[in-house]
């Protein structure tokens, strides 16, 4: 018969069996703390109670640029900025490559914080969705490509990933762009700009987002405001690639029409014509859609703004720069009646560009705000008709 | 009945699969402390590795400096020639390194990929100091301060607290018009007046519409050089600093220590204020 075992040598007992296994114990530790360190960031952001935007001018809106932004305190900051300046609507680039990594495979962390965040600041998301994945381009090895490659033996999987964003922020999301600027090689991914085949993608895609969300509008891809001719490599005019995108039968497939518009160094008033680039130069574009019967489809602004940027050949100086956006704001407000929002590139970047980029933004890296965020506010907001 | 586990315990490998795991598990180890070793040296070899950025210049005897040769009065090009406050600077940093130099122009935008690329030896291009590249490049003392300075009737504005009660000058929307908003919140009756130039806002004090201005140095070096008769001065010390620097590569320490010598010798015995005096 075995003396009962005291407490002592238990203990002792139970010491020893974790001492013989600490090889065990260390590697399982060192694979715990490698996971947890892997693992994405915890949200720091409890939720708060949805906020209002305050404006008097609904029209304002912000480009922002919150996908490649890693802290959630960053997110909400921006868009909490964007709310306090009177914006009731920002435009964001979601990228296809983020959101769908492998085939079949969706990862909805990142767009599902920034779209939880800016409904709970009371703002409207206008999303843009580009950016082609690997695994929808060529195989690298067999044929190099950008990342706006997309061969039309893809097309369908670029709709389907469409229609799943539709779905999936049904209630959240009702504007989306499909591509972005697609009369310009570049953004055409190297391939010979098609207004036609343009349309054909946009068939798809229109289709497809309307059948998995009846309620969604798709908006024509903004086109770039250039003056290359039809034979150039670089790109195509974009008036004369969107009358071509009416004449293949475009109407049908967009519920409005995304424009980029810039200013450069000329002020708003000043007048189109079709060989010049300026702020105006929408009311040639909204001429063609008059021209084909589609003149009363809303549109949106996505892309505006002028540059006060000291070492750019197109940039203004910065009283320059305020007084032009105001006057762009007031007069499209006044006189373009179908343009829902003016949005302006691009409210903050997350890091800095060193370049002339850094003249569009409205708010510094650090989140100071720069005089034109807040003459811009002061406008959106009718604060100097304040008591 | 096994052998007891304890301190005293002999370890066996009693089987032929245990002994070819115990040696599998040392020539794996073996490999990994091989890899990390080779790594390690080179590593070190790359990081660690002799600064021969002056004995390269030394050798060739050209220092290739890189500038945007589009921004007055910095540098600018003029059919082959190429003339500026920067292109003075490299020549003099040059003459007492004892080597030539040879500007490189291009784009502001590809100023750094050069450096980093190693196609120039420095920059010396009206670049401030860029805190998100300071793990790539090293930035020398600054050559001239390009920041917002106060300007105004014999210089008696000093400072913003100075301006209690008193009336700024400013350019609307500019980086002056932002400093100027923050000090509205910190003093009690300070007066803002936009002007859509900061020379507007130069002339307003001149003038007597203003108490001083708050503009960036080269405009207020460059006006004050056209009304030389004015009694306007600038500010001793900036109320925003934005040093122009010369860049080098990060590990290209001792090329960078000559010329932040040279530029330091360059300002205590005045050839640097002499440079600034000919083109501002």
């Amino acid at each position: 018969m075995r003396a009962p075992e005291s407490a002592a040598y238990r203990a002792g007992r139970a010491a020893r069996w974790l001492w013989d296994r600490r090889g065990v114990w260390l590697r399982g530790a060192l694979v715990a703390l490698i996971l947890l360190n892997l693992a994405p960031a915890r949200a720091r952001l409890l939720p708060e109670p949805p906020q209002v935007v305050q404006t008097e001018h609904p029209i304002l809106c912000m480009h922002t640029r919150l996908v490649d932004e890693v802290e959630d305190l960053k997110v909400w900051r921006t868009l909490r900025m964007v709310r306090e300046m009177g914006a009731p609507a920002i435009v964001e680039l979601f990228p296809w490559a983020y959101i769908q990594p492998r085939e079949g495979v969706y990862d909805w962390h990142h767009p599902d914080r920034i779209i939880r965040m800016a409904r709970q600041q009371g703002l409207t998301v206008i999303a843009r969705l580009g950016i082609v994945p690997a695994w929808a381009r060529p195989d690298p090895r067999l044929q190099q490509t950008s990342l706006n490659y997309l061969p039309r033996s893809r097309y369908a999987d670029y709709a389907a990933f469409v229609a799943a964003f539709a779905a999936r922020y049904r209630d959240s999301v009702t504007h989306i762009i499909p591509w972005n600027e697609p009369n310009l090689y570049f953004e055409w991914g190297f391939r010979q700009v098609l207004p036609e085949e343009y349309v054909e993608f946009l068939r798809l895609i229109y289709a497809a987002a309307h059948a998995a969300n009846p309620a969604v509008q798709i908006l024509g891809a903004a086109l770039a405001p250039t003056l290359e001719p039809e034979s150039s490599a670089n790109g195509m005019d974009d008036l004369i690639y969107l009358r071509r995108m009416y004449a293949a039968g475009a109407a049908a497939y967009f519920d409005g029409l995304a424009v980029h518009t810039y200013g450069f160094t000329l002020p708003p008033d000043d007048p189109p014509a079709p060989d010049r680039l300026n702020f105006r130069r929408y009311e040639l574009l909204h001429a063609i859609m008059r021209e084909f019967g589609d003149g009363e489809k809303p549109v949106y602004i996505t892309e505006s703004s002028w540059n006060d940027h000291p070492r750019w050949v197109n940039a203004v100086r910065p009283s320059q720069r305020i007084e032009y956006t105001l006057a762009a704001l007031q007069y499209a407000e006044s006189a373009w009646q179908t343009v829902r929002h003016l949005c302006f590139w691009f409210f903050r970047a997350p890091t800095l560009y060193r370049n002339y980029m850094d003249g569009y933004a409205f708010v510094t890296v650090e989140f100071r705000p720069r005089p034109i965020y807040e003459e811009v506010q002061r406008w959106a907001r009718r604060w100097d008709a304040a008591p | 009945m096994g052998a007891p586990l304890g301190c005293c315990a002999v370890k066996r490998y009693l089987t032929r699969n245990a002994a070819l795991f115990h040696t599998l598990r040392r020539l794996l180890a073996t490999l990994c402390c091989a890899f990390l070793f080779v790594q390690g040296v080179r590593y070190g070899r790359y990081h660690f590795r002799p600064d021969v950025s002056w004995q390269r210049v030394q050798s060739s005897g050209v220092l290739i400096v890189g500038m945007d040769t589009s921004y007055r009065p910095f540098a600018v090009m003029q059919g082959e020639d190429i003339s500026g406050l920067d292109v003075d600077i490299a020549l003099e940093v040059a003459r007492r390194l004892g080597v030539r130099m040879q500007v490189a122009p291009m784009g502001v935008d590809g100023l750094y990929d050069a450096l980093h690329t190693g196609i120039v030896d420095a920059l010396i291009s009206a670049l401030p100091l860029d805190p998100f590249r300071l793990d790539a490049f090293l930035y020398t003392r600054p050559y001239l301060d390009g920041g917002y300075f106060l300007v105004s009737r014999d210089g008696r504005y000093q400072t913003m607290p100075d301006l209690d009660g008193k009336r700024l000058a400013v350019e609307y929307g500019s980086v002056g018009d932002e400093q100027a908003r923050r000090w509205l919140r910190r003093l009690g009756s300070l007066s803002v007046q936009h002007h859509t130039e900061p020379s507007a806002a130069l002339a307003a004090v001149f003038e007597g519409a203003a108490d001083a201005a708050l503009v960036d140095y080269l405009t207020a070096r460059l006006w004050l050089r056209e009304h030389s008769a004015s009694d306007l001065i600038i500010a001793a010390q900036p109320i925003y600093s934005e040093g122009y620097r010369a860049v080098l590569r990060v590990r290209d320490l001792a090329l960078a220590g000559k010329i932040n010598a040279a530029l330091e010798a360059m300002a205590a015995d005045g050839t640097l204020a002499a440079i600034l005096a000919k083109w501002l």
